[in-house]
């Protein structure tokens, strides 16, 4: 289990847990969610940027850039990966869906129109918070989607190499699930690339069944971290487990039915591997 | 350390040139915009800067690939 799941998970994994969706939890969070949604696409980048240019320079710091990184995002925004059957969970006791294009996106390659953000909750969040912003609602038209239809996007986008992610704004209210490649999100990047960690893996890793797989590489394809290798000795994919983020979204190009998630936790040398 | 500058006067931004965003290895520039979102309608008004140019490694494809040679790169 990791440290969220025990503070907030009660016995089940923390955005698992329906109090974490809560109205009383947003009222509560509202300041942060708002402050989010004004600075995503301005004075965040520029913050991120200086600081971690900051933190660069100095050789003792850098090493401590995770940390410093993680303890003020955590409080602000901070996620999980997760597979599409937890996403499924999730929308069994969720309300409503909307739609908006991915700020990510906008900022790394300046392209507004890509839709590929899912504001999730309980009626009012996204709904009403979003909607007091009419840059979003006009411009960024927020689309309202039903649930079935929301999970077929999803699915969609899953097939095009995107991973779901959950955020948080403040642990524990949650509100958007995220699709991404590893080149498209920010986020993934700070943590990958410059190490400063916003995202956490999640909490399954892929096995690939040795005796099912055929070697046709198109998982490779598929995963935006490199975690799958071939060998040309076994004729077979064989997959990096402590580089795995635990997406899952290699399954669905496997014509074979060979690869499997397995839960993170119940492996030792992997329970800790979070980052 | 690299020194990135983008001369804010001949970059072709509103002419929708993304060049710089797409062509840099590892990421440096972003497109910002200038001011928080409000409660108001109004345009948010968007740049292009070299936010993370600790990372440069000085490789001047954006300086090649800008159309409007608005990128200079000093070490």
């Amino acid at each position: 289990m990791c440290k969220y799941c025990v503070e907030h998970g009660e016995g089940k994994k923390w955005y698992l847990n329906a109090k974490n969706y809560s109205n009383e939890l947003l009222a509560k969070h509202e300041d942060i969610v708002k402050d989010g949604v004004e600075k995503i696409d301005s004075v965040a980048p520029l913050t991120l940027g200086r600081e971690l240019n900051r933190y660069r320079k100095i050789p003792i710091v850098r090493r401590l850039i995770p940390r410093i990184a993680q303890r003020k995002l955590e409080r602000w925004h901070f996620g999980q990966v997760l597979p599409i059957e937890d996403v499924e969970e999730i929308f069994g006791f969720i309300q409503s869906v909307v739609r908006f294009p991915c700020a990510c996106r906008s900022i790394l390659w300046g392209r507004r129109d890509q839709r590929y953000c899912y504001g999730i909750g309980l009626g009012i969040f996204p709904d009403q918070i979003m909607g007091q912003y009419p840059d979003i609602t006009e411009d960024l038209r927020l689309e309202k989607l039903q649930k079935d239809e929301a999970l077929r996007a999803l699915k969609g986008h899953e097939e095009q190499g995107n991973l779901h992610s959950v955020w948080t704004f403040g642990m524990p209210f949650t509100g958007v699930i995220c699709n991404c490649t590893l080149q498209d999100c920010l986020t993934m990047r700070t943590s990958v690339v410059y190490g400063a960690r916003m995202l956490m893996k999640g909490e399954y890793v892929a096995h690939i069944d040795i005796e099912k797989c055929n070697g046709c590489k198109e998982c490779m394809k598929q995963c935006s971290f490199g975690a799958i290798t071939y060998s040309s000795t076994l004729g077979r994919a064989k997959i990096n487990p402590q580089v795995c983020w635990g997406c899952g979204i290699c399954r669905i190009v496997c014509g074979e039915d060979a690869i499997v998630l397995k839960d993170r936790n119940a492996i030792p040398g992997l329970k800790d591997n979070w980052f | 350390m690299a020194k990135i500058s983008i001369d804010q006067t001949k970059c072709q931004y509103n002419e929708g040139c993304r060049r710089c965003l797409e062509v840099c290895w590892v990421g440096v520039f972003l497109m910002h915009s200038l001011k928080p979102r409000t409660r108001e309608h109004g345009p948010l008004g968007f740049r292009i800067s070299p936010i993370f140019d600790s990372l440069c490694i000085g490789c001047e494809e954006c300086v090649k690939n800008c159309r409007a040679e608005a990128i200079s790169v000093r070490y």
